[in-house]
């Protein structure tokens, strides 16, 4: 008979609570791109005509790169990548249609046909241009976090244990080349803790699992600005080195998003964008396909 | 002797047995208790303030819904895949006891996420579904990813690796019936299906429904792994996705557990209930326990004599 009773009461607490009588959501950001651009019929003159007929572009993106690209409270894509594809695509007079994906799924569904693009910061390397192309947009470097008050020199880290996002440049690229300097030059490697998420590298340098962290620059000044009372940057930031629109090798499609791009770059609504989120030293003046290859 | 012989007896003075080691390790065990505790109160790091102010939260309450959806449609699925399976390993036919096996052996050979991750992929493997006759034009062409929303992706997933472990449980209690009933059914001229309807599932039902309760429960938990697809909305997805955005995990997993927890509590009294009724009938009747009727005095349905004899008569035997 008692059980039946807490049956009714632990029924009850589960509705009340299921209720979600707590709106902690933050003010909206305003809705629709930040600037408005009007149709480029140059650029659209460069589509493919399935994406034309299609009248969308489908959009990969890991949306966990906060100030790149992130979530609202609602789940939905935010950041300074979002508005720039955004307007991107308004020139092209396309629609959006972000999916959110893993970011090491990103290339092998645009390879497969799933999204047309991927717009998730990524740096354009020889190696990921054996399987896509990519129209280059931005100037990023590298750049180190640090727990405040430790000292930590990105050219001489030795034996330190550095978090970074797994799949990103840092971790396939950077700190294995630091690690392998290291050894060779008779010191202790690097231990690199592999996160699958960027918000996990970041606790974990300012928890102090980790001495250091390493991520793009954007991100990396933006987590110190999120978490001042822990973490400062380690330096400046260094090697720097182009983020990418990853479009299917090949596809014709690229043309048209350079197109559209450049056309954003003469008419200063790219700039304005960059300057909203705080990110306009990366910046470019032309923009260019592929250029890891073409150097 | 009767107790109302001629010499009143001395009631006896009966003290219980004192267990001193029982009451130290008592002591100590909420010693420790209380000490983690009142640490873990003032302790900075659990973040109790974020933990109060996202409990309750709109997101969180919505993405806890989400969570008993999949659950209870993945449950569902897998309940009703698995009874088909178990019937096809038991069947005659050796193709489809094949075909059984070979979906078990995939299904439970590989893990859960490496599942998850590949139905996340579907639409990039097969970029669309063709209905018609094979080599032929097809009837209808459906783009996948149009067709197949990432919440039933999801729920696909889990339910066809859950559809493996449910089959073994099935067939298990199956198999724990006593096989005098079905020759008794076919003697007395039942078919098939009657006889697995009326005889053998209702017996099977006590074996097979505890691990169902407990598979049940370990789906809800085993949901949190769909962020492989991926598909955010769940519980432990939105808790993510808010820590991100605050740079303070630890608050929000507690928040999710304390979630999770409360599910799992209302799930285990289902099962309580659920295992009270299907136990009725069976089991010998103690003076000691209320509530027995007529068919408690026969213990097992195989009608083997019980061992003990129940004296319900009053008095002394003479």
């Amino acid at each position: 008979m008692r059980m039946r009773y807490s049956v009714l009461a632990v029924a009850a607490v589960a509705a009340l609570a299921l209720s979600g009588c707590v709106d902690n959501s933050t003010a909206p950001k305003d809705d629709g791109p930040s600037v408005n651009v009007g149709v480029d019929a140059a650029a659209v003159a460069l589509l493919p005509a399935k994406i034309k007929d299609a009248g969308k572009l489908i959009i990969g993106m890991d949306p966990s790169y906060a100030p790149n690209e992130y979530k609202d409270d609602a789940g939905n894509p935010i950041g300074w990548d979002v508005e720039l594809a955004d307007a991107m695509a308004a020139k092209l007079g396309l629609k959006t249609e972000y999916q959110a994906s893993s970011f090491d799924k990103i290339i092998p569904s645009i390879t497969g046909g799933t999204y047309d693009i991927g717009v998730s910061s990524f740096t354009d390397t020889a190696e990921r241009e054996k399987a896509v192309d990519f129209v280059n947009y931005f100037t990023a470097g590298v750049q180190w976090a640090q727990p405040i008050g430790k000292k930590v020199d990105p050219a001489n880290a030795c034996g330190l244990t550095v978090s970074v996002q797994a799949t990103t440049y840092e971790e396939t690229e950077e700190l294995p080349a630091k690690s392998k300097a290291c050894t060779d030059a008779g010191k202790a490697p690097l231990t690199i803790l592999k996160f699958d998420k960027q918000d996990d590298a970041t606790t974990a340098v300012a928890d102090g699992r980790a001495n250091a962290m390493s991520a793009d620059s954007p991100i990396t000044q933006y987590a110190v600005s999120k978490l001042k009372d822990k973490i400062e940057l380690a330096g400046d930031s260094f090697e720097d080195a182009p983020y990418g629109i990853a479009v299917d090798k090949g596809s014709k499609l690229t043309k048209a998003i350079q197109a559209a791009l450049q056309s954003m770059v003469d008419d200063g609504s790219y700039g304005k964008i960059l300057d909203k989120w705080g990110v306009s030293n990366g910046g470019l003046k032309k923009i260019t396909i592929n250029a890891a290859a073409n150097g | 002797m009767s107790p109302d012989g001629d010499r009143r007896a001395e009631p006896i003075k009966a003290i219980r047995l004192r267990h001193p080691g029982r009451i130290v390790f008592a002591i100590i065990l909420l010693g420790a208790l209380a000490l983690f505790v009142i640490d873990a109160s003032h302790r900075e790091a659990y973040g109790w303030d974020n933990f109060a102010k996202y409990i309750f939260d709109k997101r969180i309450s919505q993405a806890a819904f989400n969570t008993l959806m999949l659950t209870v449609y993945s449950m569902l699925i897998a309940i009703v895949l698995g009874i088909t399976l178990a019937v096809m390993r038991l069947s005659e036919n050796p193709v489809v006891k094949g075909v059984a096996w070979l979906y078990l052996w995939i299904f439970r050979g590989t893990p859960v996420y490496v599942q998850l991750v590949f139905w996340g992929l579907i639409s990039t493997i097969y970029a669309t579904i063709d209905i018609g006759i094979p080599f032929t034009a097809p009837w209808a062409v459906l783009q996948t990813k149009a067709v197949i929303d990432v919440f039933w992706l999801a729920v696909i997933g889990l339910s066809l690796n859950e559809a493996a472990y449910m089959a073994e449980i099935v067939r298990a209690g199956i198999l724990s019936v006593d096989p005098g009933q079905e020759e008794a059914s076919t003697a007395l001229g039942m078919s098939w299906l009657q006889t697995m309807r009326r005889v053998i599932i209702p017996q099977a039902m006590r074996i097979i429904i505890p691990p169902t309760g407990n598979e049940v429960i370990s789906m809800l938990k085993t949901t949190s792994l769909v962020t492989a697809i991926p598909y955010s909305f769940d519980l432990y997805g939105r808790a993510r996705d808010i820590s991100v955005v605050i740079f303070d995990p630890i608050p929000l997993l507690l928040v999710a557990s304390a979630w999770y927890l409360l599910f799992t509590s209302i799930l285990m009294i289902g099962q309580y209930f659920l295992e009270k009724r299907f136990s009725r009938g069976v089991g010998q009747a103690r003076p000691d326990k209320k509530g027995g009727n007529d068919t408690d005095s026969v213990p097992l349905v195989t009608g083997a004599v019980p061992s003990v004899e129940i004296d319900r008569s009053e008095g002394g035997k003479g």
